[in-house]
């Protein structure tokens, strides 16, 4: 890795997360969405009286998929205020270390709401890791890394669009199913004390296509 | 259109209208009926046979997108965008027959087996594509972004594909490239599959072809509009 595209990652990180930390609109949006789906998921699991040790998994992945798309939604509307965008363009630095820079802070953002989400989720539905907790954490780490690749791409071509607060979603979860699938596959199998190596080297294929997808064409996003 | 394209272009549609033919008396008539399925079976050769056209066209977007990023030229956008709406109409060909030949087969109409949720999956992901145009006002934008979200969609459908072996699915085990449990035996059935392959790619390639050339007048037709508009305003 060359010196330029460290000092690329390192600032554009740094705007991010300091962005972020003095604003938290991304954050506590996403996090209180998360709570509300939660909430919500309870009432509607009960009204077919679904076995609770069923909910987590499916409760987790959904809120990542939801506040995900929220989280992103705005971290590229935050990113179109006062030009910032436009800054970028003019950026004298490669446009695919710009994207991983943006996938990682993104990353981080929804990893840390993530984090905050587990205790709501023991406390809601009995979620109990158990020794379970590093091939858990292995399975979001990929899960949220290939959310958020695929992601940090579409957002950026949907916010061209008249209607993209709702092309965004529409355009993106049919993109994020395979994601969705291997992250859920593999979160279950961790709980139920499996290993889930398939879903594993799934979750890292996609990553690594995706990542290396969106490192060669976000410079053609970045085109005026 | 030249004589020498237009020659071309009616060989093509008479070889198209035999091929289908062919392939209608074949699936329907020469081949014999499924021993356990009976005649509802049929519907097989027409199911499959708008698979294979629905995942070349979603392969060409990618290429096309690909190449357009490339080269910058108009033809690879057109050419992918065409192949994205004729994937797009196959694949709800695959969706629409799909259920006919599950109800009396499995008893449902859908059930969520993989490739099923699969097939759905891409014809979302290229609808999407389709779709995205519509909603892009910056001319100077629209072609760009399309390629770039043809790419994101074209990656897809490979792990679409290995999606199909890895998920537990009632599904048939695929016929081609399938394990040595799966496939046809009698030969008529071979030749009727064979037949409608030709013919549904084939009739893809007529529509892509037709599409081209429709999606090449329309951008023609804009271009004279705005110059037209700009001599009108300097008049």
């Amino acid at each position: 890795m060359s010196s330029p595209a460290i000092s690329t990652l390192k600032m554009m990180l740094a705007k991010d997360l300091v962005r972020e930390m003095r604003s938290k609109e991304i954050f506590l949006s996403s996090f209180l969405f998360s709570v509300i789906l939660m909430a919500a998921f309870h009432f509607a699991s009960a009204a077919n009286r679904m076995p609770i040790e069923y909910i987590p998994t499916t409760a987790l992945w959904v809120c990542i998929l939801f506040s995900g798309t929220l989280g992103l939604n705005r971290t590229h509307a935050s990113e179109l205020k006062n030009g910032c965008f436009r800054a970028l363009m003019l950026a004298p630095k490669e446009a695919g270390w710009i994207y991983l820079a943006k996938v990682t802070s993104n990353a981080l953002l929804l990893g840390f709401t993530l984090c905050l989400l587990v205790p709501i989720l023991v406390l809601f539905f009995q979620f109990n890791p158990g020794s379970a907790l590093f091939p858990l954490l292995l399975s979001l780490i990929l899960g949220i890394l290939g959310f958020v690749a695929v992601g940090t791409v579409i957002v950026a071509v949907t916010a061209n669009t008249r209607m993209s607060d709702i092309l965004f979603p529409i355009i993106q979860l049919p993109l994020q199913v395979p994601v969705l699938i291997a992250g859920t596959q593999a979160t279950q199998l961790c709980l139920e004390g499996k290993t889930p190596t398939d879903w594993w080297q799934f979750l890292v294929a996609i990553n690594v296509v995706y990542l290396s997808i969106g490192f060669l064409v976000y410079e053609f996003l970045l085109e005026e | 259109m030249t004589a020498r394209k237009l020659l071309i272009h009616a060989i093509f549609l008479a070889l198209l209208i035999a091929v289908m033919e062919c392939a209608i008396l074949w699936a329907l008539v020469i081949a014999p009926a499924d021993r356990e399925q009976g005649d509802v079976q049929r519907i097989f050769y027409f199911h499959l046979g708008s698979i294979w056209p629905a995942f070349l066209a979603f392969f060409y977007v990618l290429y096309g997108s690909i190449a357009y990023l490339v080269t910058r030229k108009q033809i690879f956008d057109h050419r992918a965008f065409v192949a994205g709406q004729v994937g797009l109409a196959f694949g709800s060909l695959v969706l629409i027959t799909g259920p006919i030949w599950a109800k009396p087969t499995w008893g449902i109409w859908w059930t969520w087996d993989a490739r099923l949720t699969s097939m759905l999956v891409l014809w979302l992901i290229f609808l999407g594509y389709v779709m995205l145009r519509d909603y892009i006002d910056d001319a100077t934008k629209r072609e760009r972004l399309s390629a770039i979200l043809g790419i994101a969609g074209g990656v897809m459908v490979p792990f679409v594909y290995l999606s199909t072996r890895w998920f537990e699915t009632q599904h048939p085990s695929p016929v081609i490239m399938g394990d040595k449990e799966s496939g046809i035996k009698d030969p008529q059935m071979v030749n009727a599959l064979l037949l409608a392959l030709a013919a549904f790619s084939l009739l893809a390639i007529y529509f892509w072809r037709r599409g081209i050339e429709l999606v090449h007048s329309d951008a023609r037709l804009q271009a004279l509009r705005r110059r037209t508009l700009d001599l009108e305003e300097n008049v």
